[in-house]
């Protein structure tokens, strides 16, 4: 078969359906008070708890959740796209999951700290934790996002 | 060669592009699409204008005033075209011949060829 340096056509047209693709990871950026305002957010969360009375158990969680909503949100319309999962390159989803595996073990353990000891230094543990890891994690994922999506671009 | 998945209204290149980064995401906001695309805001309107007219993508308005922005999202049948759209120029390039090489690392959305389609050497 004949070897053709010269992308054809639709050779080319799947290498920019390909970078275009990536850029949606690599170009999206969350502002830099995101990390730290969901770090106040679980604080005050995880506070709550020292608080006696039933009511605290159930309006703390649910103030919590609507402003974990209205964060998403203020962060999807700054980065102006919101990443679909499905279809992220493979080294992006499994930062993800990482993300989120090791978040599931900090919350098990700060919970167990809130039981154990106390639900305020739980509460200042999380809040550091998800302000300075979020922002550290953020970084991470948006350099491999630029690298894929410079591997894609005509050099 | 069957090129009846090529489809007309995503196979300019502009089209082509936006519905790239629109498969890619749950929700792109007009001026994300605006600035990675490099168009005009005219140019973009109708580009967008012509996938909405296709029932590829569908639009929403957040917000009001001054912060009002508008919002994308592909369809199921957009997302149906551009994929069969992206596996006929797949079959096109293993026909040809001209593989193009994945610079990037493999993935679950991505572009490689569907197995029959790559050639064999």
């Amino acid at each position: 078969m004949e070897s053709n340096s010269q992308p054809s056509p639709a050779a080319q047209q799947l290498r920019d359906v390909e970078r275009h693709r990536l850029q949606v990871y690599a170009s999206g950026t969350t502002p830099t008070w995101a990390w730290p305002t969901f770090g106040v957010l679980l604080f005050v969360l995880l506070s709550s708890y020292e608080i006696p009375g039933t009511w605290a158990r159930i309006v703390f969680p649910m103030l919590y959740a609507l402003s974990v909503g209205v964060w998403v949100g203020l962060v999807a319309k700054h980065a102006g796209v919101q990443p679909r999962l499905r279809g992220m390159p493979r080294g992006l989803q499994r930062e993800i999951y990482a993300f989120w595996v090791v978040g599931a073990v900090a919350a098990a353990l700060l919970v167990a700290l809130g039981l154990t000891v106390s639900f305020v230094l739980a509460g200042v543990l999380g809040g550091l934790l998800i302000a300075v890891g979020g922002s550290w994690y953020d970084r991470r994922y948006r350099r491999l996002a630029s690298r894929l999506a410079l591997a894609a671009s005509p050099s | 060669m069957n090129l009846a998945g090529l489809d007309p209204v995503v196979h300019a290149p502009k089209r082509l592009a936006a519905m790239a980064i629109l498969n890619a995401s749950e929700w792109v906001e007009f001026a994300f699409l605006r600035l990675q695309l490099g168009l005009s805001d005219s140019d973009l309107s109708k580009q967008m204008s012509a996938l909405l007219e296709a029932g590829y993508i569908r639009v929403q308005k957040r917000g009001s005033g001054r912060g009002r922005s508008t919002w994308y999202r592909i369809t199921r049948g957009g997302r149906r075209a551009f994929e069969s759209h992206v596996a006929t120029l797949n079959a096109l390039v293993a026909q040809a011949g001209t593989v193009p090489e994945r610079e990037a690392e493999g993935t679950e959305g991505g572009l490689a060829a569907p197995a029959a389609a790559r050639p064999t050497r």
